[in-house]
């Protein structure tokens, strides 16, 4: 990584070389670059610069990472004249994303109770390979509605309330979905898993607020220290990866057919006005809306548990919806005046204060954005800032970021006691299907997200406003 | 065992090293349903036969992975057994039952990120990467 050049302390860039179009720029701290270990990454974001019509940069966050075609944690933007829409920039895993609901609970009130709280979530909310079942499988017209509602398909449903959708970015819809852009096999792979977390890295965690950063803004959303808050980490599960599988396919020959040169076939696209692009722009929009209403149902099974567990009922237990964003998503947006395409391929949106995008609730403050760092440490609840309409396309991090493989994980762990380990020394009791995906997912996988969220405050992208810490994690 | 798993940041993949373009096939499928789940007693109450043309033997075999995944997510068939015959593989499938096959790690996608089936000297090496 030689060729990084630092022009701001918390931002290096890479010199446009070669058939980059743009130069590259890696938002990091020295302590954090130093985890990088290969360059296979930092190419990563070389090749996204070759990309038609880029505007300005290909961006790394500081969580960023090695993927296949763009690098996780990458942001690009493209003219929507010149420029292209890549499937590769937003994964197979389409609108993956994560939620965060605060309660009136207190930790002191949850902690002597918090096993069989885990153990009921546990229960109830269909976690790990192929995980199905939640809610009865929506078949014909109903699944059909599910995709181009989002949102609002669940709380129809009775799964949360209409307020939660003004916590949603976009209102939990994107719109444009077209349910005859997405294929059969889309349908029978993603129906059956409606309300499912998956495996892998998603989650669901109950946690309590450990430290306030921004007082003011934390008043606003109802946290203080103590505060019981539960986040879910989850996407579109079979329906998104299918829609992915397909869509990369039809785009490979697209790429050949208009002539686009591709460093790596993992980002092959279309000129977004093609028919190509916007047919996948129509099946991605119902991945998005699928997942939405994935978050949201299990939203309401984990309210419902809540409140039967401590004897409240829904409304009082006040488990409101702080927000929920997408980290893997291409949206047609605003950004200095001119209308552009941006991908973000594990990074979030965190536009700065007054955007007209954002609820009425928030829009004096930014974009709430949640962080979810690890198992054992912490994650943070950020606000946008203005720095990011003017550096990043109005983008941050979305987690920690990988240091250590799936693989170099299951060996470092080799011979231990993990869910010990994480409750008598990390004070979290974990719930999972599978030791592996323990394993993989145990806190030194990850960077230490603390550090990737500084980067993001020093460079002027995103406030940090509260700090929460894990005390229960239900895992695939 | 002519096959082995890899280490990819967030991902994992296998190489593998056969004698023939239809064993490489079944390799890489045995390497994945290995991820995918364990299947102590196999009973199969069904074969389904895979074409292997080799005219574009990357992307013939992703594709072949990529079917074979979308049967097991979809359809629920477990593949536990996989015999390469000329131009074709066989593949052995029950129906899945998560008692009987107990499931390790969800994959999402067959990538075409480093994909690779090239001549190796007398035989054929394969690398695929799973998207996790």
């Amino acid at each position: 990584m030689r060729e990084l050049q630092k022009i701001a302390p918390y931002l290096y860039e890479i010199p446009k070389t070669g058939a980059m179009r743009v130069p590259g720029r890696i938002y990091a701290s020295a302590e954090l670059l130093e985890t990088q270990k290969s360059d296979e990454a930092v190419q990563q974001v070389r090749n996204v610069a070759q990309l038609p019509g880029i505007v300005d940069y290909a961006l790394a966050m500081p969580d960023f990472h090695w993927g296949y075609g763009f690098p996780i944690g990458g942001v690009a933007a493209f003219d929507l004249d010149e420029g292209v829409l890549s499937p590769g920039g937003v994964g197979y895993d389409i609108n993956c994303g994560v939620r965060l609901v605060r309660t009136d609970l207190q930790k002191k009130d949850v902690l002597p109770k918090l096993r069989e709280l885990v153990r009921e979530l546990f229960r109830t909310i269909p976690a790990g390979v192929g995980s199905e079942g939640a809610v009865k499988a929506p078949r014909g017209d109903d699944a059909r509605q599910l995709v181009t509602q989002g949102a609002k398909w669940a709380v129809y449903h009775g799964y949360g309330t209409p307020d939660d959708l003004d916590h949603i970015e976009d209102g939990g819809l994107f719109p444009g979905a077209d349910p005859d852009a997405a294929s059969d096999r889309a349908f029978s792979r993603g129906m059956p898993q409606v309300g499912t977390l998956g495996s892998g890295n998603h989650f669901l965690e109950i946690q309590a607020v450990d430290e306030i950063y921004r007082r003011d803004v934390a008043d606003r959303f109802g946290l203080e220290p103590g505060t019981i808050c539960f986040s879910v980490h989850s996407g579109s599960r079979g329906f998104g990866y299918q829609v992915c599988e397909d869509s990369l396919k039809s785009m490979m020959k697209a790429s050949r057919d208009y002539g686009v040169a591709l460093p790596d076939r993992q980002l092959c696209c279309a000129p977004f006005r093609s028919p190509e692009a916007q047919r996948y722009l129509s099946a991605m929009a119902c991945a998005a809306n699928y997942a939405w209403v994935n978050r949201q149902v299990m939203t309401a099974l984990t309210r419902r548990v809540f409140a039967r567990h401590f004897g409240m009922t829904e409304e009082s237990l006040h488990a409101r919806l702080i927000y929920d964003v997408c980290h893997n998503i291409a949206k047609v947006e605003e950004h200095g005046g001119r209308k552009v395409c941006v991908h973000r391929k594990g990074a979030t949106r965190a536009f700065g204060p007054g955007h007209p995008l954002l609820p009425a609730a928030y829009r004096d403050l930014g974009q709430p954005t949640f962080i979810p760092g690890d198992m054992g440490r912490a994650s943070f609840l950020l606000i946008g800032r203005e720095g990011s309409m003017r550096e990043t396309f109005g983008s941050t991090c979305h987690g920690a970021g990988r240091a250590h493989s799936r693989g170099a994980m299951k060996r470092m762990t080799q011979g231990r006691d993990l869910f010990r380990e994480l409750e008598e020394e990390r004070g979290v009791i974990v719930m999972a299907h599978g030791r592996d995906s323990v394993a993989e997912e145990m806190p030194e996988a990850y960077k230490d997200a603390s550090l990737v969220v500084d980067v993001m405050e020093r460079a002027g992208v995103t406030d940090k406003v509260a700090r929460l810490r894990p005390l229960g994690c239900i895992k695939g | 065992m002519s096959w082995e798993l890899i280490d990819h940041t967030g991902d994992l993949g296998v190489v593998a090293r056969s004698a023939t373009l239809e064993e490489l096939f079944a390799d890489c499928a045995r390497a994945m349903f290995s991820i995918l789940a364990d299947a102590p007693a196999p009973a199969p109450a069904g074969t389904e036969t895979f074409p292997v043309a080799g005219a574009e033997p990357a992307d013939e075999l992703r594709d072949f992975l990529s079917e074979l995944l979308y049967r097991f997510s979809a359809e629920h068939r477990m593949y536990v057994a996989f015999r390469p015959a000329a131009g074709a593989v066989a593949a052995d499938w029950e129906p899945y039952d998560e008692v009987r096959h107990p499931l390790r790690t969800e994959l999402k996608a067959v990538t075409w990120h480093q994909l690779e089936a090239v001549r190796e000297g007398p035989g054929w090496r394969g690398r695929v990467i799973f998207d996790v």
